[in-house]
């Protein structure tokens, strides 16, 4: 029925660049610079899509983002605002909740059974029987709802901005644009957000001079990015098509504006009814004509301004005026004290009935366009969130806010101005005044500012709200996005939820996707009528993020996971590693397989890239006081070159890590850590020693060395073909460490192992990491040397019975309940965990980790539970399949009685057991000869 | 967590860049009765309002220090290094605080 | 055997982005990865993103001043009273530790952080651009000289501001997330218009 206008002034469409896209499989001809909605309704498409519960049909509303009516799927994306995305070619448009189509929805009977749906209908129909509700949810899910979220997985690219600024402004309105100027004039670096891809809504010159005083000052104006949160700090978190910024400013100047709300009648949501910002878009930016027999119903002299342009474009008007006193102007058929009391029609509005505020009946004016003109409230919900304060003003007839806080201002209708003058002068003191607190202010600004506060003040007439009084049949909508209507609202008070924050939790109003944009003052008044209390005790609900809609892909940014690798990482590839996440480095699991690897090391020679390790330099004159309060372990008495095994506990005497320290100098300590734990014990040991206050430096040296293990019954002959210096077991045993030089390279060498063979550990500067591994691996080739995994690391430690922290233990094992306790010096006069062993009697533990043989073919999986007479007793902790022992082992949690050689116990997972034999000494080389050779 | 603690050293910076060390507490030290330690290890005054806790600079200076933050609205009034006598750093925003406060 | 040979983490990727290696002292080193004049005007009108992990550096923790003092004209980026990095060319660690050292006595810790961090240089006019993708740091906070610890791309790193022609700021990241952070980095430096630099273009602009 609508459709395009001929040319006109000030209209944004290009009409010299044709675009055509896919709307529910037909082409629609539009203009570059129309939005979906506006192309839409130029086509006479009037229905935008249906209802989320009743299915009713449902049209344009308010052209600038703020309703649930035009959610649309493109290009497969859901819940799209068609009204304000700008058209592409080629693109496909589908409406939503309809099928087979919205025009003709089959599910529209729904509308006729509302009296089944009360608000928490749910809770209360498929309360009982309980296998009701799993049998219709899937039903109700179908049904009620938005679009279809795509499977596929989101490919646009996604950033994160950071942006700084001294003054941040909020809205690009006048006040919004005022402020900015003055900032950016007073040399404050200024951002202004601004929702929409244009400047000051509908009239783009009323801002066009304030616009480019501000660019011209220096202020970056950031269009078509909306605020949707402020965050402690405060932090502004605003979003655009595919980019997050989040916003550091000394100063925050809110200049929101106001949001127009619905009006509540019988039938208000009908296509063709419609906010005045809609009217007046789609006529001056689109040049599309909305309707030709209009009603716009006011209480204000902007009613007039949209009554005007809408008779300019050629339709036939007819102003409805609340005010008794309003008169005929400008030419107009006016019908003064009079308020729209209901609306008819089936899929468009066809008349509406105009009677007296309260009165019964009334007289119908045929129409197919009804705008609701004026009826603005305080957008104040971003400031809400700043900790601003808003109260009810009598005078405005709105809550507006009575306090701020530090740094924070508010300019324009969202503070109260009615007039476009007061708004330039509110955003021209928030800029002065940012201005003069962040020390930027010219010599004039005390002087201007005290001219300004006369200009500033409110001016205009309040805006004065259509009744909730209207009669008839039909349903009267407080909430279009969820459909709830002021009758189900009433219920719901009746039944107790008697205030907004409870009517919000039990219906659902102003939880939808415009989050109380169009419909928290309908729902306001309709609540305190309702209650009986006045409108000024019933503000809004508490102001949260998101104000504006934001898509889940731009909050999660960019799609990056900081992930360590060694410097050795490229040759393992090329070797044909198969790689796993430990910790958070990307290691070896395999290269060829686990077995033949593990044969390898027992029989010729093995290399490792254990660069991972966490490594610490610790140095200084109290380095030995410091170690010996951190570690249970006695470290006066160790001799230069000689290395300790340690477990560091916490004061509870649980354990946090196991590693080695090597004495390297006099006060100079190597210490490692396990892969996973080094940037926790970082902390811990980096606190302790803030706390303690000792003379001794702590440096996190992971990665500067990369560090091997070359180990097996070969290694000490490839390691005299890399280095001359003695690697005897008399020059260097077994826990000893000398710095010599292997391939070239300076390197710290440590006699240890975790795998149980002649092992040396070899940590040297990272950047030589390849040239190092290159040159072992040829040193080694003729004794047949293959390089090993994580997996097969862990069979030869399990072999060994070598623990792993974390996996092996939990946050309550201690040093002797792992058999450890030859650790623990407890004489000494302290160490962290010393009180708390003595203190919690853990000397006698009622739990034992022990080793355990199994037969059979099923391998216990890690968490198989260890069973005693049908009870849970304990727990397997690794399990692996060794060659060498002929069996599977493993290492679990037993009773501490158990902890003896031969002892059987049942392991159960599932419906599969096991039967497990402990054996409390290493299954491989138990007197440890082998490591010691 | 998108609160500022100014760091003694680098000055205001996002909270996300520290990690929190948990309310400064005594130790219970070797001689110190089973009530004294068990206060220690499992017991927090868990204050809603001003409390002394750890914070370290993880991603900056890498220093630990103390702050004097509120648990509620997590204003941070006061930070100091632990070797500076409790009373001895005087920042502008202490005093502040403590202006605000009363 | 193979002379010892030190190279970036990165050198496989700069190798896949085409690199022309220099040596230096036994390092390997990015001299471009194509033709120079693009990347000077890379450096001149964009951002460009310069492995210069080869640098000499040196870790200064503890009672600091008297080894700084001894630190000669290296460059010094101090993170706090108590911390600090050096730099140098490639190889002058060798040098520089030893002298440190001894002037620190007991009362400071000298560490060779040449390998402890990887470098970055980012440097031309977009840098404030590719930053902001980057970190929540604000680097209007640092001024030309200064050095400070902050994150990039989501890993600490100590950072130093020394403005040439165009502004430039190096980064120092651990080793072990030299690969990740490269990756993070160039997608941010190639979004803001730039691109990866080798060290002649960087030189030219006066930078050593």
């Amino acid at each position: 029925m609508s459709e395009r206008l001929a040319a006109r002034a000030g209209e944004t469409i290009r009409r010299d660049r044709p675009i055509s896209f896919d709307f529910e499989g037909r082409r629609v001809a539009a203009f570059d610079g129309d939005t979906i909605g506006s192309a839409l309704a130029a086509a006479g498409v009037s229905i935008t899509g249906r209802s989320f519960k009743y299915h009713r049909a449902r049209g344009l509303y308010c052209m600038t983002g703020s309703c649930p009516n035009c959610l649309m799927q493109v290009d497969g994306i859901p819940n799209v605002r068609s009204c304000t995305e700008p058209v592409r070619e080629g693109m496909r448009v589908e409406r939503q909740n309809a099928w087979p189509s919205a025009t003709f929805d089959v599910h529209g009977w729904l509308n006729s059974f509302s009296f089944m749906m009360p608000p928490g209908f749910y809770y209360k129909i498929f309360h009982r029987p309980r296998w009701a509700w799993r049998t219709v949810e899937p039903f109700i899910r179908s049904k009620a709802g938005l679009g279809k979220v795509p499977r596929e997985p989101d490919h646009e690219p996604r950033e994160v901005h950071n942006l700084h600024a001294d003054v941040l402004v909020i809205g690009g309105g006048a006040a919004g644009l005022a402020a900015a100027a003055e900032a950016a004039s007073a040399g404050l670096s200024t951002i202004v957000l601004e929702e929409r891809d244009t400047l000051g809504g509908a009239d783009p010159d009323d801002v066009a001079d304030l616009g480019r005083q501000a660019t011209d000052a220096g202020a970056r104006i950031l269009l078509g990015t909306a605020a949707f949160g402020v965050f402690g700090g405060p932090l502004v978190a605003a979003s655009s098509r595919d980019r997050l910024y989040r916003v550091r400013a000394r100063h925050l100047v809110l200049a929101t504006g106001a949001v127009e709300q619905a009006a509540v009648f019988p039938n208000n949501d009908l296509p063709g009814v419609m906010l005045s910002s809609a009217a007046d878009l789609l006529v001056k930016r689109f040049s599309v004509l909305p309707g030709r027999h209009a009603v716009v119903l006011t209480s204000s002299a902007p009613g007039y301004d949209t009554a005007a342009t809408l008779r300019d474009a050629g339709a036939e008007v007819t102003v409805v005026d609340l005010r008794p006193d309003a008169r005929a102007a400008d030419g107009l058929r006016v019908i003064a004290g009079s308020t729209v009391v209901a609306a008819e029609g089936r899929r468009r509005v066809r008349e509406v009935i105009v009677g007296s505020p309260g009165e019964q009946g009334g007289r119908s004016i045929p129409c197919d366009l009804l705008v609701l003109a004026g009826f603005g409230a305080p957008s104040t919900n971003l400031l809400s969130m700043t900790g601003a304060e808003v109260a009810f003003d009598e005078d405005a007839q709105a809550f507006l806010p009575v306090s701020l806080p530090p740094n924070v201002h508010a300019a324009g209708a969202v503070a109260g101005a009615r007039t476009l003058g007061a708004a330039i002068a509110q955003g021209r003191l928030a800029g002065l005044e940012s201005g003069l607190a962040l020390g930027a202010a010219a010599a004039d600004a005390s002087d201007r500012i005290e001219r300004l506060r006369a200009e500033a003040v409110a001016g205009g007439d309040p805006v004065v709200l259509p009744p909730e009084s209207g009669h008839g049949h039909g349903k009267q909508f407080a909430c279009l996005c969820m459909d709830v209507t002021g009758k189900e609202l009433k219920t719901a008070v009746a039944e107790g939820f008697d205030s907004m924050e409870l009517l919000k939790r039990y219906t659902t109003i102003t939880m939808g996707p415009c989050q109380g944009k169009a419909c928290m003052l309908a729902s306001q008044r309709l609540c305190s009528r309702a209650t009986g209390s006045s409108f000024s005790e019933t503000p809004p609900t508490t102001a949260r993020p998101p104000w504006a809609p934001v898509e889940l892909g731009t909050l999660a940014g960019w799609r990056r996971t900081p992930g360590k690798q060694t410097t050795m990482h490229d040759g393992h590839a090329d070797a044909g590693a198969a790689f796993m996440w430990a910790g958070d480095w990307r290691r070896p699991h395999r290269y060829t397989s686990p077995e033949e690897e593990v044969e390898a090391v027992r029989t010729r020679v093995g290399l490792i890239d254990v660069s991972s390790l966490g490594k610490f330099r610790v140095k200084g004159p109290e380095a030995v006081p410091l170690l010996d309060r951190l570690y249970p372990n006695r470290f006066g008495d160790q001799r230069l070159g000689r290395i300790r095994y340690g477990l560091m506990l916490n004061d509870e005497g649980v354990i946090l890590d196991d590693g080695t320290v090597a004495r390297v100098g006099e006060d100079e300590f190597f210490v490692t850590v396990t892969t996973g734990n080094t940037a926790a014990l970082e902390r811990w040991i980096t606190w302790w020693n803030a706390d303690w206050g000792l003379d001794v430096q702590v440096l996190n040296v992971t990665g500067a060395f990369a560090a091997v293990n070359l180990a097996g019954p070969a290694a000490r002959e490839v390691m005299r073909s890399l280095t001359d210096a003695d690697v005897s077991s008399d020059a260097l045993p077994y826990l000893s460490a000398s710095t010599m030089d292997v391939a070239g390279v300076r390197a710290l060498v440590l006699r240890i192992g975790f795998v149980g063979e002649l092992g040396y550990e070899i940590h040297f500067p990272s950047m030589y990491g390849q040239h190092v591994w290159d040159a072992i691996m040829a040193a080694g080739q003729e004794r047949g040397i293959l390089p090993f995994g994580l997996e097969a690391q862990r069979i030869l430690r399990l072999e060994k019975q070598h623990i792993l922290v974390g996996q092996d233990t939990d946050a309550e094992s201690d040093p002797f309940e792992v058999g450890m306790g030859w650790t623990v010096k407890a004489d000494k006069d302290d160490f962290l965990g010393k009180r708390g062993l003595e203190g919690l009697g853990v000397e006698a533990p009622g739990e034992r980790l022990v080793g355990f043989t199994a037969g059979g073919d099923w391998l216990p999986p890690e968490g198989a539970s260890v069973v005693h007479e049908g009870v849970w007793v304990g727990r397997v902790t690794s399990a692996r399949r060794s060659r060498a022992a002929g069996a599977i082992v493993g290492l679990a949690w037993v009773p501490a009685g158990w902890a003896s050689d031969g002892t059987t116990f049942e392991i159960q997972f599932g419906t599969r057991r096991a039967t497990g034999t402990v054996a409390m000494h290493p299954f491989y080389d138990p007197e440890g000869q082998r490591l010691r050779s | 967590m998108t609160f500022l603690i100014e760091c003694p050293n680098c000055g205001p910076r996002e909270a996300l860049e520290f990690s929190y060390g948990g309310e400064r507490s005594r130790r219970a030290g070797p001689d110190s009765s089973d009530a004294d330690l068990a206060g220690y290890l499992f017991f927090r005054d868990n204050v809603n309002g001003w409390q002394t806790e750890w914070w370290l600079h993880r991603d900056g200076c890498r220093t630990w220090f103390l702050a004097e933050r509120h648990t509620t609205t997590n204003e941070v009034r006061r930070t100091y290094r632990p070797n500076d006598s409790d009373d001895g750093v005087t920042e502008a925003r202490a005093d502040a605080a403590e202006a605000s406060q009363a | 055997m193979n002379e010892p040979v030190r190279r970036s983490p990165l050198a496989r990727m700069h190798g896949r982005l085409g690199a022309v290696l220099d040596r230096e002292d036994d390092w390997e080193l990015v001299s471009r990865y194509g033709d120079e004049r693009d990347e000077r005007a890379l450096l001149a009108g964009a951002v460009a993103l310069v492995d210069i992990t080869p640098r000499g550096k040196v870790d200064v923790r503890g009672g600091i001043e008297l080894p700084l003092a001894s630190a000669g004209d290296a460059l010094v980026a101090r993170v706090s009273g108590e911390w600090a990095l050096v730099l140098t060319e490639p190889g002058g660690e060798e040098v520089l530790v030893p002298k440190m050292e001894s002037a620190a006595g007991t009362g400071a810790m000298v560490t060779d952080a040449t390998h402890l961090f990887a470098g970055f240089a980012l440097a031309g006019p977009a840098l404030p651009e590719a930053l902001a993708r980057l970190t929540s740091w604000d680097p209007a906070t640092l001024e030309p000289g200064k050095a400070t610890g902050a994150p990039i791309a989501d890993v600490r790193a100590v950072l130093l501001r020394r403005d040439l022609d165009v502004p430039v700021l190096e980064a120092y990241v651990a080793t072990e997330f030299a690969r990740y952070a490269w990756d993070a980095v160039l997608d941010a430096v190639r979004r803001s218009g730039g691109g990866p630099v080798g060290w002649t273009a960087l030189r030219a602009q006066g930078w050593s």
